[in-house]
């Protein structure tokens, strides 16, 4: 389980988040919403363990995050291979401290998994957005993670691309069930995902209200139920237009 | 495909067109001493300047000159890079020695390096050291230079990746920064080694008894510009030799840079025309 215990966060003067309690179960998908300085990447990083909080900790099964570590793995926007590593020897680099033959192995298991095995010796530069972002998951899963942290992880992508790649993380969540956490602009792809939406505020960033999505997996992003937590989310984010017309569109 | 096609395409292909120009110069100039248009004890034909050439090795000294030369471009480039990167590794890495070191080494680097010639010689004397020593300092900056700013310039977003999956110290120099400042790294090397060439040659014109240098001065003073323009040849044939060789030695480190390009000739190439006829 892990437990963001009254998190803080300043930088300077600013307040980037104030007090964030948060407790993810096992093998919960959560979705952070929010707009655009509300602290939600900073959050993730913290809890990533690559920034420290001011105050509060972030906690676990019971150890404390004072720095990364293996159970934890991480997606960022860009993929951030290493451009003069095959996408192989990408994934592999997850893996530095086990024998060659068996490093060998998991990344190509893993490539396997997110539908790159016939890439495995390409470089990075040879592979398209989307395939270079399978790369990169590919990369913070085959250590095989106990919780998967993604920030805005599909948002540089094209929309035919961010929709298969959602279901493709669906997948390898089916298989594994990590804890993943993720943080995205896009209210809908939080909805098809999580099981639990968080929506932050920002100035100072913290969490304004949590919905729990009870419905089952695969979802259709046109359900009707979607459509209405998205009305009230908007809502919370003060981005609901008054009066009908056309439903603003949500995005960076 | 017709022989010209054919002829065209390969000249394209392998670069070859780059050869034509100055095969055209070559044929004019020949003709222009020649026929008596160019004044020949001022600009001997080609011909003439092969004849030097082979004079020289007949006589057994050519191969002297060269290896001489060779020596000192070798040896001043071995130390001033030695040098340039390890104070360019510790200048990249850390601000603090940065703040220490780069100023001062900025100051040297705006002096003339051939300024420091009458210093070297008296310090070190007219023999090689001095020699070596200023074709060292030539090529420190160059090396210096792209060492740091190669170093400095590494994406801090795949550091912290590395970081993410416990790389620290050695294991991240080793994984994430020797590789990704490797292309800096080798612009600077093959930049050290043309100023290397350059300053081989004031170094020799600083009293040299003997290197490709030396034969400049001499063809000046016993008026042989064939021998002056065969020295010239012979500068721009090792010159270019040794860049060719240090560029084939780094690119296996840097073939992942090079990609692009490749992907750009491609392109050239598919819009070939001559290519079209032959699909």
């Amino acid at each position: 389980m892990l437990q963001i215990r009254h998190v803080s966060k300043r930088f300077d003067e600013l307040a980037a988040l104030a007090g964030i309690d948060l407790a993810v179960d096992r093998g919960e998908i959560v979705g952070i919403v929010g707009t655009s300085g509300c602290g939600k990447s900073t959050l993730l990083r913290i809890v990533g363990g690559l920034e420290a909080p001011s105050s509060g900790s972030v906690v676990l099964d019971g150890v404390p995050v004072i720095g990364p570590r293996p159970e934890v793995g991480l997606v960022f926007q860009e993929p951030r291979l290493m451009p003069w590593l095959s996408v192989r020897a990408n994934v592999e680099f997850a893996l530095a401290r086990r024998p060659r033959e068996q490093r060998r192995a998991m990344a190509e298991a893993a490539l396997a998994r997110v539908g790159l095995g016939s890439f495995a010796e390409a470089l990075p530069q040879q592979l398209s957005g989307g395939m270079a972002q399978r790369a990169a998951i590919a990369r913070a899963l085959v250590a095989r993670p106990q919780v998967l942290l993604l920030d805005e992880p599909f948002s540089a992508l094209d929309a035919f691309t961010r929709f298969s790649l959602q279901d493709h993380l669906l997948d390898i969540w089916r298989a594994d069930q990590p804890t993943m956490l993720f943080v995205t602009h896009d209210i809908e792809e939080a909805l098809v995902l999580s099981d639990r939406v968080v929506v932050m505020r920002a100035k100072p960033g913290r969490i304004h209200a949590q919905y729990r999505i009870d419905l089952p997996r695969p979802r259709r992003r046109t359900e009707a139920q979607l459509q209405m937590w998205k009305e009230r989310i908007l809502e919370d984010l003060d981005l609901a237009r008054k009066g009908g017309g056309a439903e603003p569109e949500f995005a960076i | 495909m017709t022989l010209a096609a054919r002829a065209t395409r390969l000249v394209r292909k392998g670069g070859a067109v780059g050869l034509v120009l100055p095969l055209v110069l070559l044929a004019l100039w020949e003709a222009l001493s020649r026929f008596g248009i160019a004044p020949r004890n001022l600009l001997p034909p080609p011909s003439a300047v092969a004849k030097a050439l082979g004079d020289l090795w007949l006589a057994g000294e050519l191969w002297g000159h060269v290896e001489i030369t060779l020596v000192r471009v070798a040896l001043g480039f071995l130390l001033g890079t030695l040098a340039a990167t390890v104070l360019g590794a510790l200048t990249g890495y850390s601000p603090l020695w940065r703040r220490f070191f780069d100023p001062s080494l900025q100051a040297l680097r705006s002096i003339p390096s051939i300024a420091w010639v009458p210093l070297f010689v008296l310090w070190l004397g007219i023999f090689e050291a001095s020699k070596v020593t200023l074709i060292a300092v030539g090529a420190f900056f160059p090396v210096y230079l792209n060492t740091m700013a190669g170093i400095q310039q590494v994406d801090r977003k795949l550091v912290e990746v590395a970081r993410i999956h416990g790389y620290r110290g050695a294991a991240l120099v080793g994984r994430v920064l020797l590789p990704a400042m490797l292309p800096a790294y080798v612009t600077g090397l093959r930049g050290g080694l043309g100023l290397a060439w350059m300053f081989v040659v004031a170094a020799e014109f600083m009293g040299a008894s003997e290197g490709l240098g030396f034969l400049l001065i001499d063809g000046q003073q016993t008026g042989r510009p064939a021998h002056i323009i065969a020295a010239i040849l012979l500068f721009a044939i090792f010159g270019k030799l040794s860049d060719v060789l240090l560029a084939l030695a780094s690119r296996r480190f840097v073939a992942w840079q090079d990609s692009f390009e490749k992907a750009e000739e491609k392109k050239a190439d598919a819009a070939d025309p001559a290519r079209l006829q032959t699909v």
